[in-house]
């Protein structure tokens, strides 16, 4: 066999194939780099900021209010408004708030916040997804104004949609209805949530926040994280602000975004988050300090009550001042029953000292002529009446003898659950003392030493003159009844004043009964009509 | 003339056997040289336990077989489940370390889907197509209670995990995804991670821009793409989907909820991790 014969056979062995080949694969693929994987085992779980030493997160270790223990503050929560939140969630705040002197009352409807709003000093209002009533909302005006303090917290988490607690609220975005109370003092959230992709506590919206104003509610904090928050689209003071990587959710646009801000008096503060208060989160960072700071807040407030929200206008136990010289005969005893009823039943007994007691409250129920004895004048010299006229007719004007120390006590613990003025005379009557005529002296021996009001000056007498009231200009003493409420660093004193006592107890009733809408009212002083005495001399 | 024809036919047979023989042994060998195949790997659902099991059997088959040059991954997905996703990528992982793979994005690659695409050499999308939702989603772990007639051995044994440590684990895991990104997309991503991660869903032609994708284009230019890569022509398409044998999807529970009306809903079925698009209406589940 020729060469060329065997090169002509092999040629024809490897064409096809090398044809085949070559119309297929044109080149051999070869990556250029090496595949790259995540290096999954490298990654941690993110940690949470530890507290530093003066950041601790126990709440023991925070400054709390001065004097705690003496503070009568009533902080009061809203859960009547469909808020998205349950009282477990924020323990580490109501328990701060106790710790901190004040007593937490929880409103679970409307109607409950429209009466206990009277006795709160500060309000605390939850993601509410219910909305106010005007009434409310000036109420709450109201308080602030009086120096209260309230604090709105949102959380983009609590604002709307389903959710576990979507049963129990009403259909309306928690951020409008907070807007509702917080606008009137120039506050807004935004209805949006804040976020940081450079710089957050393990997520996103997870945000940490270093940029405080100086303010009560900022004291000591060096970082604080929202775990999720909303942000004010209007405050006038701005008291915790993000930094230029925080974002707001609406325009993904940041820088300087407010978390927490307050009205220019420092008296309404809303804060975009709740999570802060709640457990695990209050322990990180600042939260804890953040929390206590918020509590010691509430309780400072201080709030300046009028008369129309009495009985809620003291901050301390309560006395009643009847100075030792003048006595004290069944007329003005039913009107003392009477105010303490009017208390409430937490007032516990009714104490009654000769001279003001420091820590104290005082209620002074005296006659026109008792005010300007000089037991009284003293203290009354605040309210700046001026008296002119008649003199004091202090041999009458009472329908009662004398009651005994027993039968006094007989009568308050009877008109504490008095619910009618009306009952008062027969309840008199019921006394074994005034049954079937009897007397004074009587009763007193009855009684085993009670005292009779023979000629005390001036137990029942009617004092005619006039009285120069400021606000109000001049009045008739006969017909007419005074209430004065004062406040003053050391106490709150207030006075109802008449001109006999058998006036006195008619105003009392009238406390009593919840009802001053017959009576003149400017602030902290209430000018009452009364029956007039026909005859001043003789009494009632 | 006997002698004369008898040499000829002598030279006929031998030129026969000569030239004939190699010839046919020459297209015998020919024609064992395969065709060379584009493996095309659909995902036209969530990534869950039975689908990425069917992918991996496609991704492993086409790793077997030499004749397979190139995959192209057809996505139309909203992503599904951490685990699934990632057991899908490292497959891809493997196969990309010898065959060059392709994705053509449909109508959607989000979230875990995306975490797919990335794991691929060359990504086609359409124009209109939805491209990315990079992030991680979870329902958070119920507290930590007691449970009157249940004994575990530990506080978490029943919770699985405290809810705060949930927290902090979606956030490691969107590390990876990010990474995944970044590795996959190379020089090619134009935007910062704290674009990415806020876990936007873009256009298919806001996402080239981006460097989200390579190229916008069809199914049929995909499947070129990969061929290039593999330098192969005249190739065939094969549907790896028809050999995803093995897989049983029968038992496995629906992925994602139902109305009591039968209605399905975006939401996933089952408590867990996910990288997953969910179109929310804004109502939580």
């Amino acid at each position: 066999m020729k060469r060329y014969q065997i090169i002509l056979a092999v040629l024809l062995l490897i064409v096809p194939p090398a044809a085949r080949s070559l119309w297929f694969y044109q080149g051999v693929y070869q990556r250029s780099q090496p595949v790259a994987t995540p290096d999954y085992a490298s990654y941690q779980v993110p940690v949470a900021p530890v507290t530093d030493g003066e950041e601790s997160s126990t709440a023991k270790d925070h400054p709390v209010a001065q004097n705690s223990d003496e503070k009568n503050v009533t902080v009061l929560v809203d859960a009547g408004h469909g808020n998205r939140f349950s009282l477990s969630e924020i323990q580490p705040l109501t328990d701060a708030i106790s710790h901190a002197g004040g007593k937490v009352v929880v409103a679970n409807s409307p109607d409950a916040f429209l009466l206990d709003y009277r006795a709160a000093d500060a309000y605390l209002v939850i993601a509410p997804a219910v909305a106010f009533s005007g009434e409310e909302i000036a109420a709450v005006e109201k308080m602030v104004g009086q120096g209260g303090r309230m604090v709105v917290m949102a959380d983009p988490t609590r604002n709307g949609g389903t959710s576990q607690y979507s049963a129990e609220v009403g259909p309306m975005n928690a951020v409008s209805v907070a807007n509702q109370l917080l606008d009137p003092f120039g506050l807004v959230f935004s209805d949006d949530y804040l976020y940081n992709l450079s710089q957050n506590e393990s997520n996103f919206r997870n945000i940490v926040l270093t940029d405080f104003s100086k303010s009560p509610l900022t004291d000591g904090l060096k970082e604080v994280v929202f775990y999720s928050a909303l942000s004010l689209s209007a405050a006038p003071t701005t008291l915790i602000q993000g930094d230029d990587n925080t974002l707001s959710s609406l325009t993904d646009q940041g820088g300087g975004l407010a978390a927490v801000g307050s009205d220019s008096n420092g008296r309404v503060v809303a804060i975009g988050d709740m999570t802060f208060a709640t457990e695990p989160y209050n322990q990180i960072a600042g939260n804890a300090r953040l929390v206590q700071n918020l509590a010691n807040y509430l309780v400072e407030g201080s709030r300046q009550r009028t008369l129309t929200d009495y009985p809620y206008v003291f901050q301390q136990p309560v006395q009643f001042l009847v100075p030792g010289d003048i006595e004290v005969d069944p007329a003005k005893t039913a009107a003392l029953g009477l105010i303490h009823a009017s208390l409430g039943s937490e007032m516990g007994a009714l104490k009654m000292v000769s001279t003001p007691e420091a820590g104290v409250d005082l209620v002074i129920p005296a006659t026109y002529a008792e005010a300007q004895g000089q037991a009284l004048s003293g203290l009354m010299k605040e309210f700046g009446l001026e008296y002119t006229g008649a003199e004091s007719d202090a041999s009458s004007g009472s329908d009662y003898p004398a009651m005994s120390s027993a039968e006094v006590q007989q009568l308050i613990e009877t008109l504490k659950t008095a619910s009618a003025e009306g009952t008062l005379d027969e309840m008199l009557q019921s006394l074994p003392s005034q049954s079937g005529g009897g007397t004074a002296t009587e009763t007193g021996t009855q009684a085993g030493g009670g005292t009779t009001t023979e000629s005390g000056f001036p137990a029942g007498g009617a004092w005619l003159g006039t009285i120069t009231v400021p606000g109000f200009g001049s009045i008739q003493a006969n017909g007419n009844g005074l209430i004065l409420l004062s406040h003053n660093e050391k106490r709150t004193t207030l006075a109802l004043l008449a001109s006999s006592t058998n006036a006195l107890q008619e105003l009392a009733a009238l406390v009593r009964s919840g009802d001053l809408s017959n009576c003149a009212i400017m602030e902290q002083t209430a000018v009452c009509p009364l029956t007039p005495q026909t005859d001043p001399a003789g009494g009632g | 003339l006997t002698q004369f024809i008898e040499k000829l036919n002598k030279w006929k047979i031998t030129g026969v056997l000569l030239f004939l023989i190699p010839l046919v042994i020459g297209l015998i060998i020919a024609a064992l040289i395969p065709r060379p195949v584009v493996g095309v790997i659909t995902l036209d659902d969530a990534i869950s336990s039975s689908t990425a099991q069917a992918m991996i059997n496609q991704i492993g088959y086409a790793r077997a077989h030499p004749e397979i040059r190139a995959v192209v991954l057809v996505l139309n997905s909203p992503g599904g489940t951490v685990t699934d996703t990632e057991a899908v990528y490292l497959e891809l992982s493997r196969l990309r370390e010898t065959k060059p793979v392709v994705t053509m994005i449909g109508s959607m690659a989000a979230s875990g889907a995306y975490y797919l695409t990335v794991g691929t050499d060359y990504v086609f999308a359409e124009p209109s197509s939805m491209v990315g939702n990079v992030g991680v989603i979870g329902y958070t772990p119920q507290y930590p209670i007691v449970v009157d007639d249940i004994y575990s051995t530990g506080p978490y044994k029943l919770w699985g995990e405290p809810r705060d440590q949930f927290m902090r684990e979606i956030e490691m895991l969107k590390q990876g995804f990010i990474q995944a990104v970044v590795l996959g997309r190379g020089e090619a991503l134009k935007v910062d991670k704290e674009v990415i991660l806020r876990g936007q869903i873009w256009t298919g032609a806001d996402a080239l821009r981006m460097g989200l994708i390579d190229e916008l284009g069809s199914q049929s230019q995909a499947m070129d793409k990969a061929a290039q890569m593999a330098h192969i022509a005249h190739y065939r398409v094969m549907d790896l989907g028809t050999l995803a044998w093995g897989v049983d999807t029968s038992t496995e529970p629906e992925f994602f909820q139902k109305t009591s009306d039968g209605v399905i809903t975006p939401y996933p079925a089952k408590q867990g991790l996910y990288m997953l698009y969910i179109p929310t209406t804004g109502e939580a589940q």
